[in-house]
């Protein structure tokens, strides 16, 4: 039994609720229950809240844990994606953290 | 669905007891696919999923030239067997990373399924809601790992 090869693994939004047969207000119903929250650090030195592909800051804070805490109030079902500030040593800033 | 498929997927460990009766939908259903594949002249594949090995030689011998994936009853075992039949060219997930994702699609259902009004998992709405969030959760991954390269 030979594998499948899939050369286009992930469709967009649109295409999956065509796929699916869903209207547009139900798929992204479905997609902010699933999009994580980002916790991001700003040149300024403070810490903004961020929904996934939403360029505007949901909250700002002055700590990182403030921020945290936020991000998960928003969405307790997802994890938090953290932007790391600093070297760990196993890993970089520049990385994300799940919290 | 059968006839609008390139490929399907058919768990023969999910004949179970229903009422003091087996449930035979999917053996049935891998009967008209088996169909569809020889009509097709081999456009539909037939995949099997059994829990335990060697347990189609004996329950269902006629597809003894079809190796089932053994998936052990594990989502585990599951993401191994569906990573054994479909390839990806590049940036194969691994089954840790599906096991992730399955994770969070699991930990969203009560969220999911009562936006589409508390039902039964394999209701229309539900399935098709599961379906959804398991394309997102994939696109969210796509697009961390996209970031990071690029950072």
């Amino acid at each position: 039994m030979s594998a499948h090869t899939i050369s286009n693994p992930v469709p967009t939004p649109e295409e999956m609720a065509a796929i699916l047969d869903i209207s547009p207000e139900r798929a992204t119903a479905v997609r902010e229950i699933m999009s994580p929250i980002f916790v991001e650090r700003r040149q300024q030195g403070d810490y903004i809240v961020r929904r996934a592909y939403s360029n505007r800051a949901t909250a700002v804070f002055p700590t990182q844990a403030e921020a945290i805490k936020k991000a998960k109030e928003l969405n307790p079902d997802r994890q938090a994606f953290v932007e790391r500030v600093r070297s760990t040593g196993s890993a970089s800033p520049d990385k994300w953290r799940r919290v | 669905l059968i006839e609008q498929s390139d490929f399907s997927i058919h768990d023969l460990s999910r004949i179970e007891m229903s009422k003091g009766l087996p449930r035979f939908n999917m053996p049935l259903e891998l009967g008209l696919a088996l169909y569809r594949s020889r009509i097709a002249l081999g456009k539909h594949r037939v995949h099997i999923f059994e829990s335990e090995p060697y347990r189609t030689q004996r329950s269902t011998s006629d597809i003894n030239g079809l190796d089932p994936q053994i998936h052990g009853g594990t989502p585990k075992g599951l993401m191994a067997g569906l990573r054994n039949i479909f390839f990806q060219p590049k940036d194969m997930p691994t089954v840790p990373e599906m096991l992730d994702s399955y994770n969070a699609v699991k930990t969203s259902l009560p969220r999911l399924r009562h936006n589409a009004g508390d039902g039964s998992l394999f209701e229309s709405a539900i399935f098709k809601a599961i379906a959804m969030a398991a394309s997102e959760e994939v696109r969210i991954r796509e697009l961390l790992k996209s970031a990071a390269r690029h950072k």
